[in-house]
């Protein structure tokens, strides 16, 4: 065998390797969507849902959906390259929108249906973008 | 895909011992041997075993991995990738924290910065080799 074919399959191999590893470390992406899906429920319900009902049960899905997410991402073997900063910038822009709708939607739109509506894509819009990121980075 | 695979370029072997292969880690070329222009000379002879490269590849885009992850991708049994992965952590290409998730004891590995560059070297010198 020859160098050069020798040197082909080096690099077959890894750059088979490569792929591998960045189809196995997709749970993030999965992570991701089940945050963004976790909006669409819990902000509409904190901006028009008022009372200790509404309080007990923002409270349990909030907690079931932070708990579930950390614990799923406690046990995951792989954590891809820039996940700490990734996450970090996610999490401060889902952060910040969140804080802005919650301010507007509780002293300018109070009980307004269509502001609810556009707060919750707003929210999960970065943790969406995020995920379909990441599944571009699996593929 | 990925599993261990026999010797497919000079250099040393999987079984080599980490202390030599530490030695010619940083792809010195051995003694009475000339550097020259040929690509060859910008491999790095501790990845030319085909499991050490292939845990280096592995690790390549991620920040962190369990062992377990890399030798079920790598397809290689916990004492081949430990052997490799102390080669490997001696010319500090790797390196390995021992944590625990819960009761569980984890072993995670990853690349460091010396690690990531002599891999695109490497990577390189076999795109060169390879279009001759």
């Amino acid at each position: 065998m020859s160098d050069s074919e020798r040197a082909v399959g080096a690099l077959g191999r890894a750059v088979g390797l490569e792929k591998a590893a960045r189809a196995r470390s997709g749970w993030y992406a999965r992570y991701l969507w089940i945050f963004a899906a976790g909006q669409l429920v819990l902000v509409p319900v904190s901006l028009l849902w008022h009372g200790p009902a509404s309080a007990v049960f923002f409270a349990l899905a909030n907690t079931l959906l932070v708990t579930g997410l950390s614990v799923y991402a406690a046990r995951q073997r792989v954590v891809r390259r820039g996940f700490g900063l990734k996450h970090g910038l996610l999490i401060g822009s889902w952060a910040t929108v969140f804080g802005l709708a919650v301010v507007l939607g509780t002293t300018v739109f109070t009980d307004d249906v269509a502001f609810a509506a556009a707060a919750a894509l707003g929210c999960a819009l970065p943790p969406a973008l995020g995920a379909w990121s990441e599944s571009r980075g699996t593929a | 895909m990925t599993g261990p695979r026999p010797e497919t370029g000079p250099g040393p072997g999987p079984e080599e011992a980490p202390a030599e292969a530490g030695a010619r880690a940083a792809g010195e070329a051995p003694a009475g041997e000339k550097r020259g222009g040929h690509p060859r000379h910008d491999l790095a002879p501790l990845l030319n075993a085909p499991v050490r490269l292939s845990v280096v590849a592995a690790l390549v885009p991620l920040d962190k991995a369990e062992f377990g992850f890399v030798r079920d991708l790598v397809e290689v049994s916990d004492s081949v990738l430990s052997k490799q992965v102390a080669a490997l952590e001696e010319a500090g290409w790797v390196a390995v924290r021992k944590g625990r998730v819960g009761r569980r004891p984890r072993t995670w590995l990853s690349l460091t910065a010396e690690g990531r560059a002599v891999y695109q070297r490497h990577l390189a010198a076999l795109r060169a080799i390879a279009l001759g």
